[in-house]
């Protein structure tokens, strides 16, 4: 967008010269001339000069005024003043050119009607040269196929060259062999060697390193050179051919920054991420940044905005990048800026992309064989541990320990059921925009319409979106512009309850295979050893189960813009975020585990009004730059849910609550907060080397208690651009290195709306006969605390930009260090009191990383060109002062306590008795400390303490959910017309648990993963050392290493070949169709990993105290295949 | 120009459109403690709130554990380490049911201190019936007390509402103390309470629930580990509640888990449990359905 306007502003005003001047100058050129038609040589031409001696200047003006030549020549060079004595005033005009070249050292060549002036050297005696030039044509165009105008043409090693018209077409007459030097501001230049042919077709690609990038950095823009924070930035082009696969905007940041960490808990169609920038800075309060779309900071995620009409993608990661959102800032602040119309004929973008998915890695659990195998043994085990008789008949023990004689005589004849494969297929997926954007002087439009169709790996799952946008932006009066920017989607997503704990994704992994597919799910008869009853038919649960959630989601504003006087303009905008969403769910009696049909409906509805006024100022000349901006703004957010369920359906006909007999629950709540703050920026450039920017904001919000309303926020940072001085002129290789610092202030206000308010709850009570009648009672439900407020956050960003060979090999290089204090904890009081806790700022925890963004283009010819785009993010992670006391935050999963918060180490670090290995003999069985009832077999756990006991005191610190350091590696190859893209991400050092290891190994409700293949059987068979005999103990259910995995894992994300249909293919349709592509993009290739689900996932990815939890019920992640066709008219 | 002036007039206008009041927004959906306690329907609001007290402390999982569930008469054979540690007397102080347990009484405690402070500032017409809420209040304040000290032993005895400030000072007293405390609530409860209410509040505490309570309380105390050995004292108490004439027993016993008897005639005191938490206990009351509830949620 950036480069259309830029292309706009020079096509239609006043600075398309001056910008053909820059260019010029920077080149050293005075003057570019068309050349055109049938030219005569200076052999031919006469001239009459008036008089015998004439400067240089007085010589080539008389020249181009009497014949059709024109002078070419470096004005800086040559000195116009200087006089040439001409011996006779009439001549041929090669004559008067000898004369001329002999008294002043210069020589002279004809191109065509150009006369070239070129300082002779000593050695060159020849002084004029007449050139045979042929005529040369062609288009120069951008990667979307719209002509750049004003693109400068120049033929290498001379003085000649021309600029594109405003189609982007040019002619020339050139040597053959000579090589054209194209380039644009912003765009990559590139060399041409003209061939035998007659037309040219030039496509430059952006300078995606271009100093002169424009970054989003918040109520405004700045030059990408001029940044003295951390910011990040995706341009949306980088996304174009992923737009069929990425369902969510959230994903599109997946590997792609230094320092944002997405990990994709779930593959659940249209199902959130979490998004981390530089770490989890806070315990309680949310880690999630804050979403700024079209600079209305949205309320809550990134739900239904479509990802196609993406212009760019910002990332503020340091306080003094953030600290203009003020209480919001700390987590960091993503700004979405979607696509504008610009001016000039309708361009029609069609873009259409359809593919296929399945599931990207299943687990691996045991087949029919093996399970017999392993729960005859199971079985045996466990019913000689319980004390059993051993001469009881198999089909005679009790319950859980009964062994069917037939799976041991008649294996063959139970069924060998791949749940997995049962419940999961290969899904279609769609998505198709189109875009059409223009203007006048005055108006300009970008019209947005997006389809995207998903069906879910796993079935009667679905994702669809419908996302419309419209932007239009006028000029009512020479200084008065408004706009208007409304983009309404609307989305509906099945999810078929597929991710409850006890529903069918996890249930496809633990239904024992030797069950019938076809088997209902209450009474099922058929297979008495396995517990079908309780483990529902996870294919039944997904047809029976319906689950619909319903988005609809405006996001306006409507802005109007004035200049007040030059370099001044004031701004006022009001937004709204309006969002609704309505679920309906359904459970058959089937598969409600005979509790009867259940249906509820949920709704939610949320509002977000803004008001926003900004004054904008700047100014400059050469030495000085400054600008500045001062604003206001009010925002109220409001929530409104309702919530209803509903019981006793006669039949499954009618799913809609009515139909019900019995009213369980129905209830609606409402909570608003609102936000007033002032803020302000200035930033200042001198010599444009010397950089400075100063921030403040003041925020008060209606969340803060009555002591605490209003906070500052303030930053400063400075930028040095070394390469600027002039004792770095000298050196060529490196141009360009700015040193950075930065300093700021910010918070975190995700505090609950009136917590600081002590409030009463509603308690309830029955009086009265027989089943009596509900009393209304009133308790109270928290303490008040007028002095709650904001966390608050504190960054230093010391960091380094360096750019080598014109910027063909770049690095950025970023440390931080961040505070927050005051964290919000919920501290524990003596429940004495009549609170087990009270919210309070308390706590503090740091943040520190080191970053690396590197892009190199490798080779960059016009025919063929690699690039290579790179991050790598280190990030520590420690909690430095908690509650009152210090004392540590256990967190809990499976009812037991799996993680501890404390000082000194990062937040949610496990916190389990570490496992070395399993009992393998008598002796070692019988020296070693033990955990309740343990046999030879069984888990070894280490007695950490010494005190010759297994208990919960044996647990240490044994691993964290954040990764050592995380890396994003993205290749571009571009070969003619073709182009390949392989990005590959991963993280390494991060640890998961599995919280369903605590129940493994357990026949009697199903099957067990693969690795039990190497359990201990005995002695002589004793396994892999770590996984346990088949035996149901209580020892399992002891929180330890068994429970723990590596987290670490790459993948290559994307792999997307495309084609960029030359002019010439197109034939006749030339003139309509501007542009065509063709490719093919693959999503998740390849993982490399060690854990047998998906690495990323976390079921309690909410709360940050019990990180990275797996219960082994998170939609698998899918991979796909997506062909995609981009046509522009 | 006019125009201009009009549109910087309207931002400008949108700038100072904002005040305070913008800040200070109050609750939509709950009720804030400030103004509360100041009439006598407030305070019946609040005496329900200490009545729903008995409902968390009564029916969750820890009530069970800690105290049927740990006697012979009951087995469970639980595979969740928390569950069998309770059971086995082998729990450690990270359980996850010992601290609901702690917390859910004293916050329900708490409910009963506030309560019995601030209806000394609010004037009843009739104070007969003030002196009942009161009397009420510490008969549930006196059960909360008794399961504690059968859990945990020797409790803070607490009887006012209190600061953090002052809370962090409260250290444990010993079990004779608060045996004392259970009881006196309780003999002074006994005295001002009547003995049957009419039907529509029908789930009050009667005079015979404290007495019978008193009993049970001197039966327990009389057993270990005090061995106070007050049989006598329990006798009286009980026998006046079983002539009375009020109850007589079910004809057999599992009739007791029939809801179509609740407040049946066996019942000295019971109480209806709302609607969603009814479900749950009757989940809890069929064995094979415990270990169902537990392993669908936590496998």
């Amino acid at each position: 967008m950036k480069k259309k306007l830029l292309q706009t502003i020079m096509m239609l005003s006043k600075g398309f010269l001056y910008g053909l001047v820059f260019q010029m100058l920077v080149v050293n050129f005075t003057s570019v001339i068309q050349a055109k038609g049938q030219y005569k040589s200076i052999e031919e031409v006469t001239i009459r000069l008036s008089a015998p001696s004439l400067s240089i200047g007085q010589f080539f003006k008389e020249v181009e005024r009497k014949t059709p030549f024109k002078f070419a020549f470096d004005n800086q060079r040559l000195d116009k003043s200087q006089i040439i004595r001409f011996d006779q005033q009439k001549g041929t005009v090669e004559e008067s050119l000898i004369v001329a070249g002999k008294q002043l050292k210069l020589s002279f060549r004809q191109i065509n009607n150009t006369i070239d002036v070129i300082k002779r050297t000593e050695s060159e005696v020849k002084s004029i040269s007449i050139m045979e030039m042929k005529p040369i044509s062609g288009t120069v165009k951008d990667e979307n196929g719209e002509g750049i105008p004003g693109a400068t043409v120049l033929v290498v090693g001379t003085s000649s060259g021309t600029a594109t018209d405003i189609d982007g077409n040019f002619s020339l007459d050139v040597d053959e062999g000579a090589v054209l030097l194209v380039s644009f501001i912003g765009y990559e230049s590139q060399r041409v060697t003209v061939g035998n042919q007659s037309s040219l077709f030039i496509t430059l690609s952006e300078d995606q390193s271009s100093l002169d990038e424009v970054v989003v950095v918040g109520y405004g823009t700045q030059k990408s050179r001029d940044l003295t924070t951390a910011v990040a930035k995706l341009s949306g082009e980088k996304l174009e051919d992923r737009t069929g696969t990425i369902t969510r905007v959230d994903q599109a940041l997946i590997g792609a920054l230094a320092g944002v960490r997405v990990q994709e808990v779930s593959g659940q169609p249209g199902r959130p991420l979490s998004i981390k920038v530089r770490g989890t800075g806070s315990i309680t309060a949310g880690s999630e940044p804050l979403y700024v779309v079209d600079g209305v900071p949205i309320s809550g995620d990134l739900d239904n905005i479509a990802v196609g009409n993406i212009e760019s993608i910002e990332v503020l990661k340091d306080a003094a990048a953030s600290a203009i959102y003020g209480s919001r800032g700390a987590n960091g602040v993503v700004i979405i800026t979607t696509k504008k119309g610009t001016s000039g004929a309708p361009v029609v973008s069609i873009k259409t992309r359809y593919g296929f998915q399945q599931v990207a890695k299943t687990y691996d659990v045991l087949n029919r064989d093996e399970w017999i195998d392993f729960a005859v043994e199971e079985r045996n085990n466990t019913y000689l541990l319980n004390g059993g008789d051993p001469n009881v008949p198999y089909d005679d023990r009790p319950g859980g320990s009964r062994i069917n004689p037939e799976w041991i005589s008649n294996p063959g004849s139970f069924p060998d059921t791949d749940w997995q494969a049962l419940i999961s297929r290969t899904a279609p997926i769609h998505n198709s925009q189109l875009s059409i954007s223009g203007g006048t002087d005055n108006t300009t439009y970008n019209v947005y319409a997006d389809v995207f169709q998903q069906e879910g790996v796993i079935k009667h799952t679905d994702y669809n979106r419908y996302s419309f946008k419209v932007n239009v932006e006028t000029k009512i009066h020479e200084r008065v512009k408004v706009g208007l920017n409304i983009s309404p989607s609307f989305s509906i997503q099945n999810e078929a309850d597929a991710e409850d704990v006890g529903g069918p994704i996890s249930r496809a992994k633990f239904l024992a295979p030797i069950v019938e597919p076809h088997l209902g799910t209450v009474n099922t008869g058929g297979e008495p050893y396995t517990r079908t009853d309780i483990l529902v038919n996870p294919l039944a649960w997904l047809e029976e189960t319906d689950d619909e959630t319903k988005r609809f989601r405006t996001i306006g504003s409507f802005y109007a813009e004035l200049e007040i006087i030059k370099n001044l303009s004031l701004r006022n905008a009001t937004s709204a975020d309006y969002s609704t969403g309505n679920n309906s769910f359904y459970k058959t009696n089937n598969v409600n585990r005979d509790n009867g049909s259940y249906a509820q409906a949920a709704t939610s509805l949320n509002t977000n009004l803004l008001n926003e006024t900004l004054l904008s100022y700047s100014i400059g000349n050469e030495n000085h730059d400054f600008t500045a901006i001062a604003g206001f703004s009010a925002q109220k957010f409001r929530n409104e849910n309702t919530f209803s369920e509903v019981r006793g359906f006669p039949d499954d006909l009618v799913k809609t609550l009515n139909a019900g007999t019995e009213l369980i629950a129905a209830q609606s709540t409402a909570s608003e907060h609102s936000l007033l703050s002032y803020f302000s920026r200035a930033t200042y450039s001198l010599n444009d080397r010397y950089l400075v920017t100063a921030s403040i904001r003041r925020d008060g919000s209606s969340r803060f208690g009555g002591n605490n309303k209003w906070g500052w926020f303030p930053s400063v940072s400075m930028g040095w651009r070394v390469s600027e001085e002039n004792f770095m002129k000298s050196v060529n290789v490196l141009n360009n290195l700015k040193l950075r610092a930065s300093y700021g202030a910010t918070g975190n206000y995700n505090i609950p709306n009136y917590g600081y308010i002590g409030s009463l709850s509603q308690t309830n009570y029955v009086l009265g006969d027989g089943t009596g009648s509900l009393v209304g009672g009133l308790s109270p439900s928290s303490f008040s605390n007028p002095e709650l407020s904001w966390e608050k956050n504190n960054t230093l960003n010391l960091g380094v930009d360096i750019g080598f060979l014109e910027n063909r090999f770049t690095l950025g290089v970023d440390v931080y260090r961040s505070i927050t204090r005051d964290l919000l904890l919920n501290v524990p009081i003596p429940v004495i009191s009549g609170f087990s806790s009270t919210l309070q700022n308390i706590g503090k925890v740091e943040n520190k990383g080191l970053e690396f963004e590197l892009g190199a283009r490798v080779i960059n010819t016009s025919d063929f060109s690699w690039r290579i785009d790179g991050n790598l993010s280190f990030n520590r992670n420690k909690v430095l002062e908690l509650g009152p006391e210090g004392a540590p935050i256990p967190g809990f999963a499976r009812g037991t306590s799996v993680t501890i918060t404390q000082i000194g180490s990062p937040i949610g670090s496990y916190f389990l008795i570490p496992v070395a290995g399993v009992f393998m003999t008598e002796e070692e069985l019988n020296s070693s400390p033990k955990s309740k009832t343990q046999n030879v077999g069984d888990l070894k756990y280490v007695d950490t303490n010494e005190d010759g006991i297994i208990t919960d005191d044996d647990k240490q610190i044994v691993g964290k959910n954040q990764p050592d350091f995380t890396w994003g590696l993205t290749q571009t190859i571009q070969y003619k017309n073709f182009d390949l893209s392989v990005m590959a991400y991963g993280e390494s050092g991060n640890n998961l648990l599995n919280e369903s290891q605590g129940g493994a190994g357990r026949s009697h409700v199903g099957n067990v993963l693969g690795y039990w293949r190497d359990r201990y059987v005995s002695a002589e068979n004793p396994g892999d050392g770590i996984t346990p005999r088949a035996a149901v103990t209580s020892n399992l259910t002891t929180p330890s290493t068994f429970w723990l995995f590596d987290g670490s894992f790459w993948r290559i994300r994307n792999v997307s070949l495309g084609y960029n249909a030359p002019d010439v293919f197109l034939g006749n349709f030339r003139g309509a169709i501007s542009g065509l592509r063709v490719y093919l993009s693959a999503e998740n290739v390849f993982t490399k990993d060690n854990y047998f689900g998906n690495p990323q996932t976390g079921v309690r990815d909410n709360s940050l105290l019990v990180p990275g939890i797996d219960a082994t019920n998170t939609y698998p992640l899918a991979k796909s295949l997506v062909l995609g066709l981009n046509i522009t008219f | 120009m006019k125009f201009i002036y009009k549109y910087a007039f309207i931002s400008l206008a949108f700038l100072f459109s904002c005040s305070e009041d913008f800040l200070n927004l109050a609750p939509i959906s709950n009720r804030s403690v400030e103004g509360f306690y100041n009439s006598e329907q407030e305070l019946n609001q609040a005496l329900m709130g200490v009545y729903d007290g008995l409902q968390s402390t009564q029916t969750s999982v820890y009530a069970m554990l800690m105290k049927e569930q740990r006697s012979d008469n009951t087995f469970q054979q639980s595979l969740l380490y928390n569950f069998h540690s309770i059971i086995h007397f082998n729990e450690s102080p990270e359980n996850t049911q010992l601290y609901p347990a702690w917390s859910d009484l004293f916050e329900s405690i708490y409910r009963c201190n506030i309560f019995l402070e601030k209806i000394e500032g609010v004037s009843f017409e009739d104070d007969q019936l003030k002196e009942q809420m009161k009397a009420e209040t510490k008969v549930i304040r006196a059960l909360f007390y008794f399961d504690l000290v059968r859990y945990f032993g020797g409790v803070p005895i607490v009887t006012k509402p209190l600061s953090i400030t002052e809370s962090l000072q409260y250290e444990r007293n010993s079990i004779d103390e608060v045996y004392a405390a259970i009881i006196a609530d309780l003999e002074e409860a006994a005295a001002t309470l009547p003995q049957t209410y009419s039907s529509q509040d029908v789930g009050r505490i009667t005079s015979l629930a404290a007495k019978a309570l008193l009993g049970k309380v001197y039966l327990t105390k009389s057993g270990y580990p005090l061995n106070s050995g007050e049989w006598e004292k329990a006798k009286v108490l009980l026998e006046e509640v079983i002539n009375s004439g009020q109850f007589e027993f079910f004809p057999q016993y599992s009739d007791v888990f029939n809801i179509a008897n609740d407040n049946g005639k066996q019942y000295v005191f019971g109480f209806n449990l709302i609607q969603t938490l009814k479900e749950k206990v009757i989940l809890f009351l069929e064995f094979r359905r415990l270990i169902i509830l537990t392993e669908m949620t936590l496998f």
